[in-house]
């Protein structure tokens, strides 16, 4: 028995140190010292992953502009975040994909939501092949929107497929079955992705209809769904024959591994564009100067993809872009809440749109244009609390 | 006196009731949430859902069955490889090593660690190394040599219900072995020295004494297995493919109800957000009727002992 | 005095049958401990690299940005699983004696039912429970939510448990100390509970291990946060939370720190094990129950 309580004084003790030397970092932090004038608030914020990452550089960097403010984002996937935002849990909400028509029907009667474009990402058909001659498929495998659609219909089944291969002459494609991957949960990638199929193939629009997150996926003779662009890049490197579609920044960021390619897709110029940062930030361009509505219309069915599908000047843009929009009250004294709150929502997200755009070069992220940002800042000064505009 | 004593015993009773009543509660408040948030889809669908085999959202038809299937599979295949590992794990240690308690402890210790691994690590262990060492070194060779069998008649991709029933296997052997071995260490030492004293070999004693004396709670460590294979999600999501199917093919991509929900239930709203809530009751439903069934294939088996159940 | 005509050998088949069956378990626990051997491997390898005692105590930081850290994601896995325990232990505990004294009542067929159907619940649908009841009221997403939704998947665990392991206290345990005058509430809460202790403890254990690997219900609960909770009300980070977005990122330098966070979840399961079993449990070498 004595044992008993000399063990369980000793853990005891154990905690109290652990415990103390936790109390200790947390207190011996750089204090916060602030030179601003916006009032100590905590944003919330929540939504897709995609650009998670990129929330955690901009929360570091805002945080040493206005200390005072503390930033939270929650990376539940864009439909949650969504819907956190119609039931106003959140300061702001995040999606890969526009609000619907149901979703902007559900918001919370007399408000209205403002729609702000913060970064975008591109969207590539990944595959993993080993050709005929033995070696494996590098970048560079052309596909046209309409080959794109038959694959994931079903309707070409071999790689050596007569559709494939001439569009590309001189590679030995075999005779393997294609195992098409996507994603099993919904996702703005997909949504971007099937976009651009229902745009390229009538086939397609028939038989799958309108772009989606969850798009009803035709069977083909080999599937794999998996959750997660992370889950998808895995089922592709593992299976000979895959190809699906996949965020860009899982192949880029992937230095050194070996059975992850991803290949190019022709342009409504005609051109064959293999996606780098230079042809996104392109496309995005173009696509905002076809135009895009004002922060508080509604913005379902607007896409980047949409308005460079028929643009055949366009000769350098990558044509499967997407943005992702952060989606914010625009009367902001609902619920209650501080205008300390509301401010540091609308300082942060300005924030975002005017200095956080070149901090995500070095993760992949694509800075938004000139005029996508102009467009932002117009919707934000829309922003108001008790009448008065914040801004 | 008698009423100081009386008290305390009532006292303890209600105590404790009321925690057993809370758990009641729990579950029918779970229940009436579900069936709340359930209520339009059961109106829209009814019975058709339950039984029908297609899932297409955007033409509005849904069906519930080839979920259920890939649950009941996934738990079947989990318990029939799951289960008698623990045991021989659980027997092992506790009847093998009585005389060497030290390294039982270690070895449970260490099998009680899987238990520790969060789901998320079985899911990304799953899908980055088993997959590739399932599929190359167990279900291909299956499908080569046994392919004729329709349980290996598919062409093995790694994303199938035998991949996912095998993580779940090794999910449930720590919570099964854990508990089995408690149960077969309480049973009294009288029992085995009783059998040896007639002459019994060591697996007769295991077979004809201990394990009859620990049946309920060996039962109940089953139970707990079993329950944690019906409502996995993150790592069977990982691995099953997703594509829903109803097939007596291992080797085939399947999908789960869990795996559904936890797939769905973010991006969804409106009449399909509360399709998915009726997929969640009926899973409640699904292992409502997997404990009622095993309750009374408890009771079949203990017919006339005295053991509790 | 002739001989007796006793069996003087076990026959051959029966000693055929008990080499076979040792072999087998001997075969069962090679096949349990072969996947231990690779997921603990793994997560040995991949996650002891981005281990140092910087990543212990410094807060998280973007991919590719040196000095991140677990810090907020421990100390918010510790206070919710300590909540959940907090909550569970004595409502689990509770039910489980109840089923196992009173096991005759009906009221304890039909929670013990219940009991077994809650074990099988998804997570998910747990956390989504507490997301309405909880969330939705206080209108915040909270580390109070978190730690109530990972009560409600011990709970059922360690009622099981519990009333498992006092059921196979022998009777004549009881017997004998209410013979000697002992009120019944005595005898529960000493006798069989300290007879029971280790299918208790088991139980309790497991049922911790469970929920502090658990993502589901934290992902509608306690969201997660880059910074420490500086109270209960407020999204706080997790281990598995920060597992599971780190994990699924493109970026290496987040992935290792996934599986280094999942390195130190399992050490510190594996010192909360060792802990209790050593001095709360039977102690090393064990003693049998002698009846």
């Amino acid at each position: 028995m004595k044992n008993t309580y000399i063990i369980i004084a000793a853990i005891v003790v154990i905690v109290i140190i652990i415990a103390g030397v936790f109390a200790y970092i947390y207190i011996s932090a750089p204090a916060k010292k602030s030179t601003s004038t916006l009032a100590s608030a905590t944003v919330n914020g929540a939504g897709g992953t995609l650009v998670y990452p990129l929330m955690t550089v901009w929360q570091g960097a805002y945080g040493s502009a206005e200390p005072q403010i503390t930033v939270n984002y929650n990376p539940v996937g864009s439909g949650t975040g969504i819907t956190d935002f119609t039931k106003q849990l959140e300061d702001f909400g995040e999606s890969d994909a526009p609000m619907t028509a149901a979703q902007y029907a559900a918001l919370p009667s007399g408000t209205t939501a403002l729609t702000i474009p913060i970064s975008a990402s591109a969207v590539v058909p990944a595959y993993n092949l080993k050709l005929s001659n033995g070696t494996v498929a590098q970048n560079g495998l052309k596909f046209t929107g309409a080959v794109l659609a038959d694959i994931f219909l079903g309707t070409i089944t071999k790689w050596n497929d007569p559709q494939i291969t001439a569009l590309n002459p001189g590679i030995p494609l075999p005779d393997t079955l294609i195992t098409t991957v996507h994603r099993s949960d919904g996702s703005g990638t997909m949504f971007a992705f099937t976009n651009f199929l229902y745009d390229s193939s009538t086939a397609w629009a028939s038989q799958v209809g309108k772009p989606s997150t969850s798009p009803a996926w035709p069977s083909a003779p080999a599937q794999i769904a998996a959750p997660k662009n992370a889950g998808v890049a895995a089922a592709i490197s593992e299976t000979n024959g895959a190809i699906g579609p996949l965020e860009i920044a899982y192949i880029l960021e992937n230095t050194g591994q070996t059975s992850l390619y991803y290949g190019s897709v022709q342009n409504a110029a005609g051109d064959y564009i293999l996606a780098t940062v230079t042809n996104i930030a392109a496309a995005l361009q173009a696509g905002a100067a076809a135009g895009l509505p004002a922060g508080n219309a509604a913005w379902t069915g607007v896409s980047i993809v949409n308005n460079i599908f028929n643009d055949a000047a366009a000769t350098t843009v990558y044509p499967i872009v997407t943005l992702t929009y952060a989606l914010v009250y625009q009367n902001q004294n609902y619920n209650s809440r501080s205008f300390a709150e509301s401010a540091a929502t609308v300082n942060f997200l300005s924030w975002i749109v005017d200095s956080g755009q070149s901090l995500g070069k070095g993760l992949g992220y694509v800075p938004l244009p000139a005029n996508i940002v102009s467009v932002d800042d117009a919707t934000l000064k829309l922003i108001t609390y008790n009448g008065t505009p914040i801004i | 006196m008698q009423s100081r004593l009386l008290r305390g015993d009532t006292i303890l009773k209600i105590l404790l009731a009321a925690a057993a009543l809370f758990i009641i509660g729990l579950l029918v408040a779970l229940a009436v949430e579900l069936y709340l948030g359930a209520s339009a889809s059961i109106y829209k669908f009814g019975p058709a859902f339950l039984i029908g085999s297609k899932w297409v959202p955007n033409k509005d038809i849904l069906g519930a069955l080839p979920f259920i299937y890939g649950t009941l599979l996934t738990s079947a295949i989990a318990i029939i490889i799951g289960l008698p590992i623990s045991l021989g794990v659980a027997i092992f240690i506790s009847e093998k090593l009585k005389s060497h308690q030290t390294f039982g402890y270690l070895l449970g210790t260490v099998v009680d660690l899987l238990a520790a691994v969060p789901s998320v690590i079985y899911g990304l262990w799953g899908i980055l190394i088993l997959i590739p060492l399932l599929r190359d070194y167990v279900e291909m060779p299956l499908h080569n040599s046994l392919g004729f069998i329709p349980l290996f008649s598919g062409t093995p991709y790694g994303f199938n219900f035998f991949t996912a029933g095998i993580i779940l296997a090794i999910m449930i052997i720590p919570t099964i072995s854990a508990v089995s071995r408690d149960v077969l260490n309480a049973v009294p030492n009288s029992q085995r020295e009783a059998m040896y004293s007639l002459g019994a070999t060591e697996w007769e004693v295991t077979q004809k004494s201990v394990l009859p004396y620990a049946r309920s709670g060996i039962f109940g460590a089953f139970v707990l297995g079993l329950g944690r294979a019906v409502g996995e999600t993150m790592a069977v999501t990982m691995v099953i493919g997703n594509i829903p199917a109803i097939t007596a093919n291992l080797f085939s991509p399947g999908y789960t109800l869990s795996s559904l929900i936890a797939n769905e239930f973010g991006e969804s709203s409106g009449l399909y957000e509360s399709a998915i809530i009726e997929i969640g009751l009926i899973l409640f439903l699904v292992a409502l009727l997997i404990n009622v069934f095993a309750r009374l294939l408890l009771w079949r088996m203990t017919r006339g002992t005295q053991v509790k159940v | 005095m002739t001989k007796a005509n006793l069996p003087t050998s076990i026959s051959l088949w029966r000693k055929i049958v008990d080499k076979l069956m040792t072999i087998l378990v001997v075969v069962a626990v090679v096949l349990a401990v072969i996947p231990l051997i690779f997921i603990l491997g793994d997560v040995f390898i991949r996650g002891g690299a981005a281990i140092n005692i910087g990543f212990l105590t410094h807060l998280p930081t973007a991919p590719n940005v040196a000095g991140g850290g677990i810090a907020n994601a421990l100390v918010g896995s510790f206070t919710m699983v300590g909540l959940a325990a907090l909550i569970s232990i004595p409502i689990g505990v509770g039910a489980g004696i109840f089923f196992s004294e009173w096991s005759t009542s009906q009221l304890s067929t039909v929670s013990s039912f219940m009991n077994d159907v809650l074990t099988g619940f998804p997570s998910m649908v747990l956390g989504l429970f507490i997301f309405i009841v909880i969330v939705l009221t206080t209108k915040q997403f909270s580390g109070f939510a978190g730690g109530v939704a990972l009560s409600l998947v011990m709970i059922p665990i360690i009622a099981r448990t519990t009333s498992e392991s006092l059921k196979l206290v022998p009777m004549t345990l009881r017997e004998a100390s209410m013979a000697l005058g002992i009120p019944r509430w005595k005898t529960v809460l000493r006798v069989v509970i300290s007879t029971g202790k280790n299918g208790l403890l088991t139980g309790i254990l497991l049922a911790v291990a469970r929920a502090t690997g658990e993502t589901a219900p934290l992902l509608l609960t306690a969201a997660t946060s880059e910074h420490f909770a500086t109270s209960l009300f407020q999204p706080t980070a997790s281990l598995t939370i920060l597992i599971y977005n780190y994990g699924t990122s493109p970026y290496s330098s987040w992935q290792a720190q996934a599986w280094g966070a999942a390195l130190v979840l399992i050490l510190i399961m594996l010192a909360l094990n060792l802990a209790v079993k050593l001095t709360i449990g039977r102690n090393l070498t064990g003693t049998r129950m002698e009846m």
